[in-house]
């Protein structure tokens, strides 16, 4: 067996699978069953949140050991799962490892469309409008703060600022267009809906999520990390409002 | 009351397009956040508070997604992450902002709103999660496998 691509291999799918925010115990487990395949004596991997440790060892080959720091995270589902099958394929021998290592290449190149993006986020704050006892009028409202914040967090993404500030400043442009807005057409609806129905796409609900699993299973440091990165978003938002309610006085 | 519950099926589909969840999930996470949104109503309009009503929602949405995950083959998160978002307490960060920016003396009583729900949230995927790992050891790999796919 190839334990140098066996070893790649892994790297791959850990760094793809922690980059579009896989829980951290999921990653570590995906990574271990990979490198198990080899049968050596030695198949470590030790993962956190911002990178991880794979190492390969036997008294037949030199140690090889790989470390990667992972500086960018979103979320992206699909690949999660995509990966998460491949693995499986690879580790009940489906797959060969030479055809794992290519799908996980094309996998790697795929890049990032924000089309669905800015059509998906008003759609998201004007149901969330709805879901919260909005009227239509509000919704509609949502719809285009919604815009605005996926316009935002866009540039932000694309000048590479920190997600701390793509949250707070979208968050801030919303509260002022919509307080905005409803000052010269107070009959339009509620602030307090809009606004609640616009921050939804920025709440940290996947970083609730992830950290709750990873506490679970045992992984106390990605556990109170994620929670941290829910804490900090939520303070982000939160100032965001604070702001955008004070500069539209 | 049906206008929020398609409100809600129809802000977690569109979410799932943000998080790029597979197309074949799509309709199975939309279903999963509306059925906890619901409950979450049923619950609110018999009179429980918050933090009740988040908390049997929450376990709604995770009993759900536990059981599709199983089904289909795939993650929890798939289905728990987009069907929880309604429940997030986003209501709550922006009555503390508010209340704060205000000066009244509400501020502590929503803060302490907020982290019950989202304390909750998180209580609610640990006790699903913790009643099938009781129930469903080592379904899908023989061995020693605790990860659930």
């Amino acid at each position: 067996m190839n334990y140098k691509l066996l070893l790649d291999t892994a790297v791959a799918a850990g760094e793809l699978m922690l980059e579009n925010g896989a829980e951290t115990y999921r990653v570590e487990d995906t990574m271990h069953r990979i490198l198990s395949l080899s049968r050596l004596q030695t198949a470590e991997v030790f993962v956190t949140m911002t990178g991880f440790v794979a190492t390969l060892d036997d008294p037949s080959i030199h140690s090889m050991t790989v470390v990667r720091r992972i500086t960018e995270r979103g979320t992206n589902l699909d690949m999660i799962d995509q990966l998460n099958s491949l693995s499986r394929n690879l580790c009940s021998g489906e797959l060969s490892l030479e055809a794992a290592a290519r799908q996980i290449q094309d996998l790697k190149s795929h890049p990032w469309k924000p089309g669905a993006f800015l059509v998906s986020t008003p759609v998201v704050t004007a149901a969330f409008a709805l879901t919260y006892g909005g009227t239509l009028s509000e919704a509609f409202l949502s719809a285009v703060t919604g815009f605005v914040i996926a316009v935002c967090l866009y540039a932000c993404r694309r000048l590479k600022l920190p997600s701390f500030f793509g949250t707070l400043l979208s968050s801030a442009a919303a509260s002022v267009l919509a307080s905005g807005f409803l000052r010269m057409f107070p009959f339009f609806g509620n602030l307090d809906s809009v606004i609640i129905a616009s921050i939804m796409p920025l709440v940290p609900g996947v970083a609730i999520t992830n950290a709750v699993f990873d506490t679970l299973h045992g992984d106390y440091l990605s556990g109170t990390a994620r929670m941290l990165e829910a804490f900090v978003t939520a303070a982000a938002v939160a100032m965001g409002i604070g702001i955008g309610l004070g500069i539209s006085g | 009351m049906l206008l929020q519950i398609l409100g809600s099926f129809l802000a977690v589909v569109a979410f799932c397009f943000i998080l790029n969840t597979p197309r074949r999930h799509i309709l199975f996470a939309g279903l999963t956040g509306a059925a906890g949104w619901a409950l979450y109503l049923v619950l609110g309009s018999r009179g429980l508070n918050t933090g009740v009503a988040t908390f049997f929602s929450g376990c709604l949405v995770s009993l759900c997604g536990q059981l599709l995950a199983r089904v289909l083959k795939t993650p929890v998160t798939i289905f728990v992450i987009p069907g929880i978002l309604p429940l997030v307490p986003g209501a709550g960060m922006y009555h503390i902002v508010d209340s704060m920016l205000r000066s009244d003396s509400m501020t502590s009583y929503y803060v302490t709103q907020t982290l019950v729900a989202a304390g909750m949230i998180a209580m609610s995927i640990i006790v699903m999660d913790g009643l099938f790992r009781l129930f469903f050891k080592n379904h899908i790999y023989k061995g020693d496998s605790y990860v659930d796919r």
